[in-house]
């Protein structure tokens, strides 16, 4: 596989990243091409897919993170790691998520949970590249994920995007057959 | 009816494979023995899989540029070329990035088409009247800032064009702001227009297209901008404006990188022939 049909694979997941970061189509266009241009002008290249994986991701958000800067609004993404984890409490009839459900909920969360959430279910890092990318624990990363995933969790049940129940299934089956990595 | 999972965070690393051959079987296990857990691990499993979904590209997004004949650029293959010439294939698939996405974005909105008679009516009305003209410099200094914040002339000095005109008026379909004409040594002019008001344009590089002269727009925030060439070559317009794209997002000084690719793109392009 040369480095145009790597990227490619990427294609998806990278647009997903970036439209999780930003909630804006044209800016991901952007940072995609951006992130595109700069992994194949690059002189040197991860070969395994793991570290090609983590070096693709950061590139795109580096290159968010220099559009946040250059519109003096880095500040909004941080992640907050000082509240106590709380389990929470949400009701079974509550747990049907389905794409469009999330998708609104998503785009309403802080920067920073989005960041940690994009990494993991749609780029499809693991904690340890997560972890590496963003100069963090591991310990750090699980903890982050398991919070936005409640803090996303109870967005759903408080919104009123009602699930569409062929979609649940339809979800339900998916991640029954495992992990898209 | 509520659940307080017995350890989230662990069952959210069950979900995401993130246990050890041991921790995940003693999880299995609990998952197996209590229906509220099992319960639980579907619902996050479910929110996975829903998050996943949201990696999906538009249709019509092809983001990566076309190699040349099929090929990988030759430093790719090497490995062994000077920085100076990446820098020149990066110029090149610069000018690549903004072919391949907005030829395809080819628009027939009736209202964009407008706009691009009424810019090209008035930069050829502009080129015609200058033709015979070796171009003045104007007393204007090229900076990427300068004056007043809402007059600013990006420096093009690297890409052999220096400000020859300036229209703090101008007007297009119904927008106003000011026009910079820009003049080269090789017969080369740009008007870059840039404007306030209701224009639509995406925020991405966007081809007009409705024959004649080349115009790529863009919009940033409230600003609308066009940039209009006739007969200059495609790889340096298009890294013209991408340069402007950029600059036009923070009005910084340009990199040395970027100085750096607009002078060898413009040394190894050809005259304007229009």
């Amino acid at each position: 596989m040369d480095q145009r049909e790597r990227l490619e694979s990427y294609r998806d997941r990278l647009y997903g990243y970036a439209i999780s970061l930003s909630q804006d189509p044209d800016l991901s266009r952007d940072l995609v091409q951006d992130c595109a241009l700069k992994a194949l002008t690059a002189k040197k290249v991860p070969q395994d897919e793991p570290a090609f994986r983590a070096w693709l991701f950061r590139i795109l958000r580096n290159a968010f993170l220099d559009h946040l800067r250059a519109a003096d609004r880095l500040a909004d993404f941080t992640f907050d790691d000082s509240d106590d984890l709380d389990p929470g409490v949400w009701s079974a009839e509550e747990r049907m998520v389905d794409a469009v459900t999330v998708r609104v909920a998503l785009a309403a969360m802080p920067a920073g949970q989005r960041d940690i959430l994009a990494l993991i279910d749609i780029a499809g890092l693991r904690y340890a590249e997560a972890a590496t990318l963003l100069d963090v624990p591991v310990g750090t990363v699980m903890s982050r994920v398991s919070r936005a995933r409640q803090a996303l969790l109870l967005r759903i049940s408080g919104s009123n995007v009602t699930p569409l129940k062929s979609a649940v299934r339809s979800a339900v089956n998916s991640s029954q057959g495992g992990r898209r990595r | 009816m509520s659940r307080r999972p017995r350890d989230w965070k662990t069952l959210n690393a069950y979900v995401d494979g993130e246990l050890t051959a041991t921790e995940a079987a003693a999880v299995a296990r609990n998952i197996a023995q209590d229906a509220p857990t099992a319960e639980t691990a579907a619902a996050l499993a479910s929110l996975k899989s829903a998050l996943l979904e949201q990696a999906e590209a538009p249709t019509d997004f092809d983001f990566l540029p076309p190699a040349a004949n099929g090929q990988k650029p030759a430093f790719w293959q090497t490995g062994r070329t000077a920085a100076a010439a990446a820098v020149l294939v990066a110029c090149m698939v610069a000018g690549a990035v903004w072919h391949w996405d907005t030829t395809r974005q080819e628009t027939a909105n009736l209202q964009i088409a407008s706009w691009h008679q009424e810019a090209a009516e008035i930069h050829r009305a502009w080129v015609a009247k200058r033709s015979d003209e070796r171009p003045p410099s104007l007393n204007i200094p090229a900076t990427a800032a300068l004056t007043a914040p809402e007059l600013r002339i990006p420096d093009l000095s690297d890409s052999g064009l220096t400000p020859i005109l300036l229209e703090p008026e101008a007007q297009l379909g119904g927008m106003t702001g000011y026009r910079v004409g820009y003049g080269g040594t090789r017969g080369c002019r740009i008007s870059f227009f840039v404007l306030q008001g209701d224009g639509g344009i995406p925020g991405h590089l966007t081809t007009l297209k409705a024959g004649g002269p080349q115009v790529l727009a863009w919009r940033h925030d409230q600003a609308h901008y066009f940039l209009m060439a006739e007969g200059m070559a495609e790889t340096r317009f298009g890294l013209i404006a991408r340069t402007l794209q950029n600059v036009t997002a923070n009005w910084q000084p340009l990199s040395p990188e970027i100085r750096t690719a607009l002078q060898q793109n413009r040394q190894s392009s050809t005259p304007c022939t229009a």
